[in-house]
């Protein structure tokens, strides 16, 4: 097997590579008709510099996921959308490797929790009681989501007081 | 006052009286009664029906009493003591027949729960004959059991076929014996470590054992990130699937895959030992990772006996770089995937474009492949992939190959620095709002100091 420390930078490099050519740091994209998932992360998460944008479709959420393509999706089940998601989620990997979704839905949809997670879906919250573990998620994947790399004479630049341009 | 008794032939007699169908289940979801609307309205598939347990299938094979169960089985509410309307089927020639159902606990609590009455409405939800039972006033988030267990099913379908063993592409030695090793631990329910690196394949690896050893008929695979995912919710959900009721029977023929099982949290690895290899976890167990475990249990960055016990069989997957005579068979794979999920149709690829693919490093390995390969179909307009319809990154990869790589980053000191003093100046003198001797104090320098840098640099003239 090759030396741990290899395969570490390996993985970095791939991260790298697939986050490229002018795409935004990984957000925190909410979808839903409502507000009501929006506005209880914003508290779990409230203090913390986590960029949240809030869609209201399944294709307006992935068009700014293209944009993000390291983000995390939270998504809120519906029986109307219960088939789209499905198609969604096995696209995921192949188009969007480095995004993860995140269910979220009324109790009455539990019931959907394995099959959405089969189907690829990272976390599922069945209530807004089960806000704490999901804003956990969103700072993991956000806390691991690549960056693009800087070089010396960049990082310096960037510290220079007083402002840019 | 004489007591009243609860004579139960006059119970039934009322209930066989009405034409609504009418079921009861006691707390265990057997069925013990039916009246004679309900037995009409299931007709011949109700043989066999009392005594038999409601609960989800998704199976194909389930048929006969046992799926007719299935298609009553009240939504988990009730059992928590909740009165719900929800919908219930019947197996038909053509498809699925529905009826709006009103579930009624007969208990206070979950606890004290010693049954359920299920009353039917008296018409279907697809014959259309009355206007308020129509499927679109159903609530927006009404569980429907049918639409669940029909997506379980499709799902499933699906999924069995695209994740076949022999789906794992390549001639190359390392993927024989990794398809070989699949095949053998499908055959046994032994916990399955899948190593390698990132973009190899190991979550198509972990499906194929499942669909090998169960087929599409066989329970759930459920995968849990141990990246993504917290302690504590890695907790719960592992209890949850321990304690069985989760997935019911279908427990024994599923699986579950804790994903990046090398970065599992430490504080979590002591009691997901106990609660999988500890006692009878009733699922399957695959665990995927970067190294193998025992290799950072050595280490002390894991605990070696969770190390060992998830890895009584270990499948080694190679990267790609590892395996290239399967690069073109894996291009023309995913090209064909492209092909067919698009209008869009290429037949295969430039000579230049399979010398440029072969030349990449391929640090994201098959994933990588294929996503390079989807890009490429989307930007190709002819009949073949050209080497111009390859990603950016592949181009710039060959040309650097040709050129020595820069070990270290180098910098033209006083370039450098001057173009600091510039940017700082001018900031400074931004910020002072053009006044020189303000901007003189933020720079730490005299008055006249700045007066001759500003000459000197071109800012003003002397």
């Amino acid at each position: 097997m090759d030396d741990p420390a290899v395969t570490k930078e390996a993985d970095a490099l791939a991260r790298r590579v697939l986050l490229s050519d002018g795409a935004e740091a990984a957000r925190l994209i909410v979808c839903e008709h409502g507000g009501r998932w929006a506005v209880g992360l914003r508290r779990e998460l409230a203090g913390e510099d986590v960029p949240i944008c809030e869609t209201r479709s399944l294709a307006s959420c992935w068009e700014t996921l293209g944009a993000s393509p390291a983000g995390l999706v939270v998504v809120e089940l519906t029986t109307a959308n219960v088939d789209e998601l499905l198609g969604r989620l096995a696209g995921l990997d192949r188009d969007l490797p480095l995004a993860r979704v995140a269910v979220v839905a009324d109790r009455r949809l539990a019931g959907y929790e394995w099959l959405m997670r089969e189907a690829g879906a990272v976390h599922f919250v069945g209530s807004p009681r089960q806000l704490g573990p999901l804003a956990e998620v969103a700072r993991r994947h956000l806390d691991q989501a690549p960056a693009r790399r800087r070089s010396v004479t960049e990082q310096i630049w960037s510290s220079l007081p007083w402002g840019g341009r | 006052m004489a007591r009243q008794r609860i004579n139960a032939t006059d119970l039934a007699k009322m209930l066989n009286a009405t034409s609504q169908p009418v079921y009861v289940l006691d707390d265990e979801m057997f069925v013990v009664f039916y009246n004679r609307a309900c037995h009409k309205w299931l007709g011949p598939a109700a043989a066999g029906l009392l005594d038999r347990q409601c609960r989800y299938h998704s199976a194909q094979e389930v048929t006969g009493p046992d799926a007719v169960a299935a298609g009553l089985c009240p939504p988990p509410e009730v059992m928590e003591c909740q009165k719900v309307t929800a919908t219930v089927s019947r197996s038909s020639d053509e498809q699925p027949v529905r009826r709006r159902a009103t579930f009624v606990p007969l208990g206070t609590s979950a606890e004290d729960l010693i049954g359920i009455v299920a009353i039917l409405d008296p018409v279907d939800l697809d014959s259309g004959t009355r206007a308020d039972l129509d499927v679109e006033t159903v609530s927006p988030g009404e569980e429907d059991p049918a639409g669940l267990h029909e997506r379980v099913r499709r799902f499933h379908d699906e999924a069995a076929g695209r994740y076949r063993v022999d789906r794992l592409i390549g001639d190359s030695p390392a993927m024989r014996r990794a398809r070989a090793q699949i095949e053998l631990a499908a055959g046994s329910r032994a916990s399955v470590l899948l190593v390698g690196p990132p973009g190899c394949g190991r979550q198509h690896a972990a499906a194929a054992i499942h669909y090998a050893a169960h087929g599409k008929s066989g329970g759930s695979l459920i995968p849990l990130d141990c990246a993504a995912l917290g302690a504590d919710a890695i907790r719960s959900k592992v209890r949850a699937l321990a304690g069985g009721d989760v997935l019911g029977e279908h427990s024994a023929r599923s699986t579950l895959v804790l994903s990046h099982a090398d970065q599992l949290p430490a504080d979590v690895q002591g009691e997901l030992w106990v609660v999988l290899f500890g006692k009878r976890f009733p699922l399957r167990v695959i665990a995927t990772a970067e190294q193998p475990l025992h290799e950072l249990a050595q280490g002390g960055e894991y605990r070696a006996d969770l190390a060992a016990s998830l890895a009584t069989i270990t499948i080694e997957l190679p990267p790609l770089t590892q395996r290239r005579e399967d690069l073109p068979l894996l291009a023309q794979l995913f090209l064909e995937e492209a092909n067919s999920r698009s209008a869009g149709q290429h037949g295969g690829f430039s000579a230049e474009a399979l010398d440029l693919l072969d030349a990449y490093g391929w640090p994201g390995n098959v994933d990588e492949l294929a996503q390079a390969i989807a890009a490429a179909h989307r930007a190709a307009a002819g009949p073949q992939i050209g080497a111009e319809d390859l990603p950016q990154r592949i181009h710039l990869a060959a040309a650097a190959a040709k050129v020595p790589p820069r070990v270290e980053e180098t910098i033209v000191l006083d370039e450098f620095l001057g173009q600091i003093e510039r940017e700082l100046i001018g900031r400074a003198l931004r910020r002072a709002k053009g006044n020189k001797a303000k901007a003189a104090r933020l720079l730490g320098m005299t008055r006249p100091r700045l007066y001759r840098r500003l000459v000197q640099l071109g800012f003003e003239k002397d």
